[in-house]
């Protein structure tokens, strides 16, 4: 039983042990790192999704030329070449 | 932040992904592939085109104004969008994949960047139109044969905030009338204390007629589909233009003698198509306060291309 008398002592040694300090805000820090690295991985995901397939990819790039392009829709317009 | 330090992740750049960036916003591409001086020059660049204008407007009107500072940048910066898309493609396929990130290497960087460029183009267009030129597509046929239905005009609104129009100028204005359209483009005839006789076909300034020659019909050769009456060449106060006179529209009123005398700070103004325009003989002088700016240039011109460039007489 001597076994059992030392792993005693040890868990009593341990209790009178406190945390070292500023382990709250390492265990804070890193849950915040570990959301923020989901959020990440969310586009990421995205992205992957989009380069499976040469469609998605021409799509992702067509949506992106569509949007990018309004100050030159807004020039047209305002030069009277394009009439809404 | 030293926008060169990297730090220690690395992953390969997506041709794709630059393409799609670039084409949102052109520059974002090559800051994406970490090129970011070229990237910041392409992005800047549409900054080009309302001071190529602004300048443009100080100039005195001239062909070399007209395709130098403000269609040649347009056409440019144009070419430079896709030639972004384009060279970020070629940089992210060329790149290492072991690319090693740099600090502006940041998702929300890219969307702050295209959120911007997207909306400040629009804004600096605006700006121009609102304060430089603007661009008016004409409907009407009042001024022909100056001016023929399809032209597109560009006006410059910069030169009437510093001078007064003078005699032959062809000028855009607010329509003072609560019907037709939002503004008007007439030809200046008398500026403030002249004094006018309108009677028939006849105009006379301060006592003095206008002279009037008829232009032959082959010189019309450019416009003649839309002409339909007898061209004249009018000269007042150094100033040569065409008129013409042809038949009356049935729903218009126009008085046939008249005398004024214009009102200070008013214009007197007519359409160069005498005998199918709403003018002053209708409603009466213009003040200048209602005036938008002046007649430079035809930038698109409605039935043929000799006529593009600065508006001659």
């Amino acid at each position: 039983m001597t076994d059992e008398r030392d792993y005693e002592a040890w868990l009593e040694r341990r209790r009178t042990i406190g945390p070292p300090s500023g382990f709250a805000n390492h265990v804070m820090a890193s849950v915040r790192q570990s959301q923020t690295a989901h959020k990440i991985s969310l586009v990421v995901r995205l992205a992957l999704w989009v380069e499976r397939s040469r469609v998605t990819r021409y799509l992702a790039c067509s949506t992106a030329l569509l949007i990018g392009s309004t100050p030159f829709i807004f020039l047209a317009y305002f030069a009277q070449l394009i009439v809404f | 932040m030293n926008p060169e330090t990297t730090n220690s992740e690395t992953t390969r750049r997506i041709p794709w992904v630059a393409v799609a960036l670039s084409f949102l916003s052109a520059g974002v591409g090559h800051i994406y592939c970490g090129r970011i001086f070229k990237g910041l020059l392409l992005y800047f660049a549409w900054f080009v085109i309302p001071l190529a204008v602004s300048i443009g407007a100080l100039f005195q009107a001239s062909l070399g104004t007209l395709i130098g500072l403000i269609l040649v940048p347009s056409v440019v910066v144009t070419i430079l969008y896709f030639y972004a898309a384009s060279d970020a493609f070629s940089i992210a396929k060329a790149s290492e994949p072991s690319y090693r990130l740099k600090d502006y290497n940041r998702p929300a960087i890219y969307w702050l960047l295209i959120l911007v460029e997207i909306v400040y183009p629009v804004g600096l267009t605006i700006g121009a139109r609102e304060y430089v030129f603007e661009a008016f597509y004409l409907p009407a046929k009042s001024m022909a044969p100056s001016f023929l239905p399809g032209d597109r005009v560009l006006v410059n609104k910069l030169a009437s905030r510093k001078e007064f129009p003078e005699r032959g100028d062809v000028i855009v204005f607010r329509n003072p009338q609560p019907t037709g359209g939002r503004v008007f483009i007439k030809r200046v005839i008398g500026v403030a204390g002249d004094r006018l006789l309108i009677n028939g076909d006849i105009v006379e300034v301060n006592g003095k007629q206008l002279e009037r020659e008829r232009v032959p019909t082959e010189s019309l050769d450019a416009v003649r589909y839309q002409i339909a009456g007898d061209v004249y060449h009018e000269s007042q106060s150094g100033t040569r233009y065409q008129v013409m006179y042809g038949a009356r529209n049935s729903g218009e009123n126009t008085p046939e003698s008249r005398e004024v005398v214009v009102p200070p700070r008013s214009v007197f103004v007519m359409g160069d198509n005498r005998n199918l325009s709403r003018d002053s003989r209708h409603f009466g002088a213009i003040h200048v306060g209602d005036m938008l700016g002046y007649v430079d240039y035809i930038f698109w011109p409605a039935e043929s291309w000799s006529r593009f460039g600065v508006y001659r007489d």
